[in-house]
């Protein structure tokens, strides 16, 4: 039991201690370490949880960060005005691309959504009302009544509130009936149809689902940095996402703040490394990806497959088991 | 063993948490340099951190600066907008008293935003976006002109030593090259037989530009100015020649770097590039260049001699003040008045500009980059 919790309790004691004992720099990293769990744990709901292959993450973060800074500096709404906003542009986004691409088996909708994440980089720097390359700037700090949010503890603070919310809505998620679904279509998405299930609504509501994280994180993201410009948004971003839930395990919660901890934390860590500084960085990755194939924290759904596929491949290797494997995939 | 190997793995996560925070009283007067030391514009970086490095040796050398030792902190920026926030709060927290550096122009004003918060100089020395200054922060100013110093000037050369009429403008659309070009095109616009006949973007880290370039031999340019950075000018230099584009190929002070050259190979020949002056063609920074050279073995990068002015104008306001207090520091770079850099006499304005910048053309003849008549 220690040893299951250890970690954990380890976790929680280093989030409190930070933002008081922490100097600003590492509670500049911490915060960004809370971004990306914010965007890992999205995209978790579409690749770990739906087992959708999404290349283009990053524009639901974009899209998220463009309506909270141009809602701000243009319109001169509050921050917290902005959140349901960004949060129904990047549904409807993930609506009018899921809707058609949904359909597509997974390599396809890896490419799909490939092309949607330039579309909407490309967009941005190009047309008038987001900057061009610019990007915006001058983005207010957010403000509860007389109180603005300027120092990096209340932007870590701010962070944490959201990355809980979206721990607690990834965990229910998973165990409620969507997650159910999502699981079933994951592993098998033609059993999954004939037991009653629509894929097509699912992958959307997951599809959906992530965007809408993907677009709190950007509106974080754009009060936190000030300026933001197309750059911050690139295929890389994406990548690195990517990289947060596979180097973590999909679809494990733990396994994805691991992941946001290593990707962000590592680079800092490597710093006295200078000019191989992310030469280093990736050969850490790799090292990591090598000793550990299936992530850092895998999900314990994940290992009990393992195990009942090794122990069917045992079977039918013992020429035992020949029944089992109807199923081609 | 996967649950020891959980605990681990948390173990050496909370190693850097433990590094050691900032100076105390007594310690070294820092300086923080921002530089891209990793990524494609990792050798401008190294460049500027070494004249950094200069500055400080040579102001030790002289017993230091208020009895105490100056030291640079130099860290990655990346040119990344999200890593320059990082590097910005890592510097702050070394306890650095001033900012001297960055070279990207979307790194450093993001970074910036952190350095007004924290009441900390920033000295840019490379970052010509109009936009760094025009944020209104008093703590932040810059040692090169702005691009749309830099526009009006390219403007002209083209027009009237040039006597160009038909002008085609390529950029990068990133933050830098977009302000030079929309600079330059607004210079051009409305004057009396002067056209901009194409206006439009390559993207960075391509290799093939054929397809821009086509078009832009179907309207048949005087001249061809490409505002964006070397890695992709040297490559379209030289497809524009082998394309047998008419006109004549000009870029901005991004592309006035050797590297370009040995890219664009003979196709870089008769090249112009509008820049300020290399180091090698200022006279006042002729000390400055036998000594770079000396302690690196190598010649200056064409922002080295800023970043040692930049450098030399925070340690200035630190003597003239008497003070290594942060805010003091913005006081007395603010009152700078014809500080006499290697880069020729240095004031700013009310916004934080350099005034008075000098813009000159080289024309690359034998590889090498040769002045073009300086106005």
């Amino acid at each position: 039991m220690l040893y299951r919790f250890a970690p954990a309790a380890a976790a929680v004691l280093v989030a409190i201690v930070l933002p008081i004992a922490g100097t600003p720099y590492l509670i500049d990293v911490g915060t960004l370490v809370l971004v990306y769990v914010i965007l890992g744990l999205g995209l978790n709901v579409v690749v770990g949880y739906a087992g959708l292959l999404d290349l283009g993450y990053a524009a639901f973060f974009a899209i998220g960060a463009y309506t909270t800074a141009l809602l701000m500096v243009d319109y001169h709404w509050p921050f917290w005005v902005t959140l349901p906003v960004a949060a129904l542009l990047t549904a409807l986004s993930g609506i009018i691309i899921g809707t058609p691409t949904l359909r597509l088996r997974s390599d396809y909708l890896a490419i799909v959504t490939l092309g949607f994440g330039e579309i909407v980089r490309i967009a941005a720097t190009n047309l008038t009302f987001t900057g061009g390359p610019e990007g915006v700037y001058g983005i207010p700090h957010p403000r509860i009544g007389m109180f603005v949010l300027r120092s990096p503890q209340a932007m870590y603070v701010l962070a944490m509130a959201f990355a809980l919310l979206v721990l607690v809505g990834s965990y229910n998620l998973a165990r409620s009936r969507l997650g159910r679904a999502w699981l079933a279509i994951r592993e098998d998405e033609a059993a999954a149809q004939a037991a009653g299930i629509y894929p097509v609504y699912f992958k959307l509501m997951a599809y959906v689902l992530g965007a809408v994280f993907a677009g709190a994180a950007g509106s974080f993201f754009a009060v936190k940095l000030t300026a933001i410009n197309p750059s911050s948004f690139t295929f890389i971003q994406s990548v690195t996402i990517l990289m947060v839930i596979i180097l973590g395990g999909m679809g494990s919660l733990p396994g994805v703040i691991l992941g946001a901890a290593v990707i962000v934390m590592l680079p800092e860590a490597l710093r006295a490394f200078d000019q191989v500084r992310m030469f280093a960085f990736g050969i850490g990755l790799i090292a990591l990806m090598l000793i550990r194939p299936q992530g850092l924290w895998p999900s314990r759904i994940g290992q009990i497959e393992r195990r009942v596929v090794a122990a069917s491949a045992a079977s039918i290797a013992a020429g035992t088991g020949a029944d089992t494997v109807a199923s081609t995939e | 063993m996967r649950r020891v190997l959980g605990v681990l793995v948390t173990l050496m996560l909370l190693v850097p948490l433990t590094a050691p925070g900032a100076g105390a009283q007594g310690a070294p007067i820092r300086i923080g340099v921002p530089v891209p030391l990793s990524g494609g514009n990792a050798k401008m970086g190294d460049d500027i951190a070494k004249a950094a490095t200069l500055a400080a040796e040579e102001a030790n050398a002289k017993g230091g600066l208020l009895g105490r030792k100056v030291e640079i902190m130099s860290f990655d920026d990346a040119c990344d907008a999200q890593q320059s926030v990082t590097a910005a709060h890592k510097l702050l927290d070394a306890g650095v008293v001033a900012v001297a550096g960055g070279y990207c122009s979307s790194a450093a004003i993001p970074a910036s935003a952190v350095y007004h918060d924290a009441g900390v100089a920033f000295v840019a020395d490379a970052s010509s976006n109009p936009k760094l200054t025009d944020q209104g922060f008093e703590n932040v100013f810059r040692v090169i002109g702005r691009d749309d110093q830099q526009g009006p000037y390219a403007a002209g050369f083209m027009m009237k030593t040039l006597k160009a009429k038909r002008i085609a403008i390529i950029h990068d659309n990133t933050l830098y090259a977009k302000g030079l070009a929309d600079a330059t095109n607004a210079a051009l616009t409305g004057r009396a037989g002067v056209q901009v006949v194409f206006f439009d973007a390559v993207t960075p880290g391509e290799k093939d530009f054929s397809a821009v370039l086509t078009k832009v031999k179907s309207l048949k340019p005087d001249v061809t100015y490409y505002t964006g950075y070397y890695p992709e000018g040297g490559l379209i230099a030289k497809q524009f020649k082998d394309l047998g584009v008419s006109g004549k190929f000009m870029a901005g002070d991004a592309n006035n770097d050797p590297t370009f050259v040995s890219e664009a190979g003979n196709a870089s020949e008769g090249v112009f590039v509008t820049s300020t002056p290399l180091p090698q063609d200022q006279a006042t920074a002729k000390a400055f260049i036998d000594r770079y050279k000396k302690r690196w073995n190598q010649d200056p990068g064409p922002y080295s001699a800023l970043e040692y002015d930049a450098v030399n104008v925070v340690l200035n306001a630190i003597k003239q003040s008497g003070s290594a207090d942060r805010a003091a520091i913005v006081k007395a770079i603010a009152a700078t008045k014809m500080y006499r850099g290697a880069t020729g006499a240095i004031s700013f304005d009310k916004k934080g500009d350099r005034t008075s910048v000098l813009y000159i053309t080289y024309i690359i003849k034998d590889g090498k980059f040769v002045p073009y008549g300086v106005s």
